[in-house]
């Protein structure tokens, strides 16, 4: 994938999301480290603690076995086996005058710290952290009554227990940062697998705003998502592409529609003006020419009236119709040219059927039905036209015995422009039934057309009735 | 009040200012209609020796009572209403049936051969004319 112009390395998704989860790894393990790193801190000062408290139990037992000699003898044991900077006692009295005492030149003050000494009079054991001001370590202490009028304080170096923790921190941090490259790059490889579906996607689509139609999206192995999203995508093309052809034959078939009607005006118009002198002639040219461009102006306004039907911006007038009186009034006009072609037209309404819509478009596909049956019903023939009301619906039917349509013809016979096979030396654009399904469909109704060759055909529409 | 005077004398026949009920407007519009017809449309036509009385729907020629169906009537009138002028047969069909197009069938066409033979059968001088590619006119032949 090429960068566009105004791409910033932030915008990438794929970079976003390997940045998030790193991040929120990131948070999470701190969180759990620091959890576990102040239980481990507390687990070692309370092992401290319980030391403290057990020795300065054992100075009881001792005083009261052998008085504050065997005191010193403990102290003196004690800094021996310990060491004189990892361990401080000091016994004193309540004045504060020392009984017996560890070397305590490396703690410095540590010992006489506020709760340490005979100042505080308090007979339970009193724990504080002390830090060393030689060299800033720190010192757990406890200060106890040995018996009455006597106190240990004692203190233990935390050293060991600061190293113990500064290692696990330091370990914990090199972890960490392993894990967080480890995570940052495992998103981005999700990520970028997530992504490759939409980035297909795009392409196809680069691919088609370059010219390349025919060009789909054509993924293996995906997520439902994403296959989803192609699939939708591809079906979405499709689509387009059968709109495509269909606009690209509608446009073919009126240029062709428009083609002889125009020529034939201009050869008229070429012949008058080389040739005729009189008055007459040129009437007769404005006269064929009007009579052509009716021709024209009644097929734009169908091909019109199609397209804002179908495309549900057509203003239909809802209003009350009696679509009984229309059918009679109909037919009543059709009554005369029948008679001249030789055709029996019989109606068979009911008194009054109501239904809500447009008048005017509601007599137009009435006169496009009859015309097709007087167009396709030879001398001798009859058509029929019913109007039933049934439940909820009225159904108009128009029956003819006439030459009917081919079986292979009927699924197309609503197409724009279709002519049946076997009707294309009769007149018309092949639009009339277009615009009667785009009408009655309008409406909220169906259309049908039913029909055996040498026959007749039957059209029946059913409307919703007006309640 | 200013819109509605420079309205009225701009040359409209009413004013209305908004905002207005539309069956007011259409109240309004029938009435204009209803004075317009009753000062341009008259009750009697004739041309030639052919009249008409709308009023009493009777249709005379040569003093002979011509018996016409209700829309031959219309057509006639309609005719006789624009003498010497040619109309088309989608102006036919919008004025005689309310039909705003002219269907492919020659329903016109049948119409005035039957009102042919009606007013102009037996007459020496036949009064409805074909226009070619444009319709029909109803004057004396010169």
């Amino acid at each position: 994938m090429p960068l566009k112009p105004g791409y910033r390395l932030w915008d990438s998704f794929k970079l976003r999301l390997a940045l998030i989860s790193a991040g929120i790894f990131a948070i999470a393990t701190l969180l759990s480290f620091s959890y576990l790193y102040r239980s481990l801190a507390t687990a070692l000062e309370d092992r401290v603690d319980d030391s403290l408290r057990t020795e300065s139990k054992e100075f009881t037992d001792i005083y009261l076995a052998g008085g504050i000699e065997a005191l010193r003898k403990e102290v003196a044991f004690e800094q021996e086996a310990s060491g004189k900077d990892e361990v401080f006692m000091r016994v004193f009295d309540g004045n504060g005058k020392d009984l017996a005492s560890s070397d305590l030149s490396y703690w410095g003050r540590a010992p006489f710290a506020p709760g340490l000494t005979h100042e505080t009079p308090s007979d339970g054991p009193i724990l504080k952290t002390v830090r060393v001001a030689r060299d800033g370590s720190e010192v757990r202490c406890i200060r106890a009554l040995v018996a009455s009028g006597v106190y240990v304080s004692m203190g233990y170096t935390l050293r060991e227990n600061a190293a113990l923790l500064a290692r696990f921190r330091s370990q914990f941090m090199n972890v960490l940062a392993v894990m967080l490259g480890l995570c940052t790059l495992g998103a981005w490889f999700v990520a970028k697998r997530a992504m490759s579906g939409v980035e297909a996607v795009t392409h196809t689509a680069a691919q088609i705003a370059a010219g390349e139609l025919d060009s789909r999206v054509h993924l293996y192995g995906h997520g439902y998502e994403i296959r989803h999203l192609a699939d939708t995508f591809n079906k979405m093309l499709d689509r387009i592409a059968v709109l495509v052809v269909e606009i690209r034959q509608i446009s073919e078939n009126v240029a062709h529609e428009l083609r002889s009607p125009i020529t034939r005006i201009r050869g008229n118009a070429e012949v008058t003006l080389m040739s005729s002198k009189s008055l007459e002639d040129y009437r007769e040219l404005t006269g064929s020419i009007i009579e052509e461009c009716d021709g024209l102006l009644a097929l734009m306004n169908t091909m019109l009236d199609i397209s804002e039907l179908e495309g549900g911006v057509a203003r239909i007038a809802f209003e009350p119709v009696d679509i009984a009186d229309l059918v009679r009034g109909t037919c009543e006009l059709f009554q005369p040219a029948a008679e001249d072609s030789g055709i029996q037209l019989k109606v068979c309404a009911e008194s009054t059927v109501m239904i809500r819509g447009d008048g005017r478009m509601l007599g137009q596909v009435l006169v496009n039905l009859l015309d097709n049956a007087m167009k396709y019903t030879p001398r001798g023939g009859a058509i029929e036209v019913s109007v039933n009301r049934l439940p909820n619906h009225v159904l108009i039917t128009v029956d003819d015995t006439g030459i009917g349509i081919v079986p292979e013809d009927v699924p197309h016979i609503f197409d724009r422009f279709f002519r049946g096979s076997n009707r294309l030396s009769k007149p018309g654009t092949g639009l009339g039934l277009g615009l009667a399904k785009a009408v009655v469909n309008a409406h909220g109704g169906l259309i049908e057309v039913t029909s055996a060759v040498g026959k007749g055909t039957r059209c029946s529409v059913l409307m919703p009735v007006d309640s | 009040m200013d819109d509605r005077v420079k309205g009225l004398r701009t040359g409209g026949d009413d004013y209305l200012v908004k905002p207005f009920a539309f069956s007011e407007l259409l109240a309004r519009i029938q009435a204009l209609l209803r004075r317009a017809k009753g000062t341009t449309e008259a009750t009697f036509l004739q041309i030639d020796d052919l009249t008409m009385d709308v009023l009493k729907r009777e249709v005379w020629r040569g003093g002979k009572r011509i018996d016409l169906q209700p829309r031959e009537f219309s057509l006639l009138e309609y005719l006789m209403r624009n003498p010497e002028r040619a109309v088309s047969k989608t102006m036919i069909m919008e004025h005689v049936w309310g039909y705003s197009f002219d269907p492919q069938t020659n329903v016109v066409e049948a119409r005035i051969s039957r009102l042919r033979d009606k007013i102009d059968k037996g007459f020496p001088a036949p009064l409805i004319q074909t226009i070619r590619g444009v319709g029909y006119a109803i004057k004396t032949r010169i």
